[in-house]
């Protein structure tokens, strides 16, 4: 019987490619046709968070940044700061219905300092 | 003053919100990829240490879990409450602590989950300590041997099998053999006894209406004030099953560590197995003898290994325990019994035939021990306890012959009798705990022949006279007596005194 290759080794995998410069494309055929072969589609989420982390813990992060209004040099600065990696992508996202304040989500971690949840937080601990 | 619009104004405060704030940190988390039968696997998490807790937060608010199974792709996390509200998708964070209670003088009187919520309808819980729910016993250099003596209140165990503090003593037999009654005997006699000893009793698994009878009895006894018990019935998670017994462990220390003595009770371990037995197969870890896991063995041992005697640099207090294992038809031979015999100091068997026989405490004499011994018993009930144990295990060999009535010789028709009124004697009714002198002197009375003139059936009625006798015309001595500092002996002036009422009391009981 064929001996299931864990996630985290095939994450570790496509990131070394992804960082030694190999096109994104073709190391995910390469992942895709894995999965297919091995019955393993439903996985596929997981596999592509496994990568992210992978990525992040090389030093390539992406990140989705939600805020109540349009992030300015400044802060962008400050939150690839907050971040730490050698590189930071962001990917912001205006959600008003955060009322203000940051949520932050980088792959493994996350970050939520936005009013919205501050105030879910007084309401629950109101109940 | 320049005019400042409103809408400026509403703007500059929505930016001044919206500002990062840079104080908070970025957090771990994970995702739950699936939930069921009170196990959550999360992905993600890869710096979470093993048994530490994990909050999960759902849309009815946080739910904890905390990590067993740490693999390469995925974290096993068992919940803490029901899993119906966790749902894939969920994401979890790190608590960064491993899971802790609330100990202290605080739960005493109380009635309390494993997570150190109430479930007596009483005030929340306002401990100003918390103690882990997992925790390394003390070390060799950290103890001193087992020297108090943990009185029972039960006459066959303190005379025969006496238990000392710091001890583990398991209580083992078939279902409704009186096992729990021993332990509940133990717990009314710390308070009648005024010894001090905080009683933790841990319910696993058990119908919650016998626990609510044992509370009751204990409030009635008076006992509550001086015990904590925690409860879990046999709907809760086995996940609150399986911690039940090392939160109240933590519960104990506490009072071990500040130079008190508590003792333990875990009613039962075979329950306990089972809990942990449906949590290892869920968690998908190879089944072992009887699909048990394979470190089934270390679940009881590093629990019991907490029961111990500290040294007097620690504070001299200590954490006895009185495990019970719940056997089928007798059979002791079991994987778990077997298990928890060698770990423990000694066992209390009791025997469904002697049950049904009316010896109550159904105690077997043959197959209980103490492997403590003499060292925790007091004089006074040592010196007596030895013609006891003698005279009993003489029964023992002869009782096969106690059917063929005249055709035996004088000795041994004598020893039969002898035998007689001491299983007769060791009979005791439930919640009347016995003190040090009416134990001591009630043995001395049979063991020296004093009631030899009484038949077997009337003995407990003569002891009962005997003992109404001494403590109304001879209180002061039966005072000292208790202390169990001096020897009982017929040479001795307790001895003679105990020789002349019996005489006198045995007269009225003669057949």
């Amino acid at each position: 019987m064929q001996r299931k290759i864990p996630r985290r080794k095939i994450a570790e995998y496509a990131a070394s490619r992804i960082t030694a410069g190999d096109s994104v494309a073709s190391v995910l055929d390469e992942v895709a046709a894995y999965l297919l072969e091995s019955g393993r589609v439903r996985e596929q989420t997981l596999v592509v968070r496994s990568i992210e982390d992978a990525l992040a813990r090389a030093g390539d992060v992406v990140a989705n940044v939600t805020t109540a209004h349009p992030l300015d040099a400044e802060q962008r600065a400050e939150v690839k700061k907050l971040i730490g990696a050698p590189n930071v992508h962001l990917r912001e996202v205006v959600n008003p219905d955060v009322l203000g304040g940051v949520r932050l989500e980088t792959p493994g971690a996350k970050l939520d300092a936005t009013l919205q949840r501050k105030i879910l937080a007084l309401r629950r601990a109101k109940q | 003053m320049a005019d400042i619009a409103v809408t400026e104004l509403s703007k500059g405060l929505r930016d001044a919100i919206a500002k990062l704030d840079m104080s908070e940190k970025l957090e771990s988390v994970g995702i739950v990829t699936r939930v069921g039968d009170g196990v959550a696997w999360v992905h993600g998490l890869t710096d979470a240490g093993y048994s530490e807790v994990l909050e999960i937060e759902t849309k009815s608010g946080i739910v904890e879990a905390f990590a067993l199974n740490l693999m390469e792709d995925e974290i096993g996390a068992v919940l803490l409450g029901s899993d119906q509200g966790v749902s894939a998708g969920d994401s979890v964070k790190l608590k960064g602590e491993v899971l802790s209670v609330p100990v202290g003088p605080e739960l005493l009187g109380r009635v309390v989950s494993p997570l150190g919520e109430p479930l007596d309808g009483g005030p929340a819980i306002n401990a100003k300590a918390r103690g882990l729910v997992e925790r390394e016993a003390v070390g060799v250099l950290g103890r001193k041997h087992v020297h108090e003596p943990m009185m029972t209140g039960i006459m066959a165990i303190d005379a025969m099998f006496p238990i000392g503090r710091g001890q583990r003593e398991l209580i083992i037999g078939d279902r409704q053999t009186g096992k729990t009654a021993i332990a509940i005997d133990t717990m009314i006699n710390q308070a009648k006894q005024k010894t001090g000893v905080v009683n933790v009793y841990v319910a696993i698994g058990q119908k919650l209406s016998k626990v609510a009878r044992l509370v009751e009895r204990l409030r009635e006894e008076g006992v509550m004030d001086q015990t904590i018990v925690v409860a879990t019935g046999p709907s809760d998670p086995a996940s609150l099953l399986y911690l039940a017994p090392y939160a109240g462990t933590a519960m104990g220390e506490y009072f071990r560590d500040n130079a008190q003595h508590a003792l333990m009770i875990y009613d039962d371990l075979t329950k306990h197995a089972v809990a942990y037995r449906q949590m290892s197969l869920l968690l998908r870890r190879p089944p072992g003898r009887e699909a048990f896991p394979g470190d089934v063995f270390y679940l009881h041992s590093r629990l019991l290994e907490r029961s111990s005697k500290l040294s007097d640099e620690l504070g001299a207090g200590s954490l006895t325990a009185l495990p019970i294992i719940e056997t089928q038809a007798g059979d002791i031979s079991a994987y778990i019994p077997t298990n928890v015999i060698s770990i423990t100091d000694g066992q209390i068997f009791m025997e469904t035939d002697l049950f049904y026989q009316g010896i109550r405490p159904a105690i077997s004499a043959g197959l209980s021990v103490s492997r403590v011994g003499g060292d925790a018993q007091t004089k006074t009930v040592k010196s007596v306890s030895g013609h006891l144990k003698l005279g009993l295990s003489q029964f023992r060999e002869l009782a096969s012959f106690a059917q063929f009535g005249s055709d035996l010789d004088e000795a041994t028709k004598s020893q039969i009798e002898r035998g007689q009124r001491l299983t007769e004697l060791l009979k005791q009714a439930q919640y009347q705990p016995m003190s040090v002198w009416e134990q001591a002197a009630s043995i001395f009375a049979v063991s020296e022949g004093l009631f030899d003139e009484i038949p077997a059936s009337r003995i407990k009625d003569a002891q009962r006279a005997l003992l109404t006798r001494l403590w109304t015309d001879h209180k002061k001595d039966m005072q000292e007596l208790t202390k169990g500092a001096e020897k009982l002996e017929s040479g001795s002036d307790a001895g003679k005194l105990i020789e002349k009422v019996a005489k006198s009391v045995a007269k009225g009981f003669e057949g």
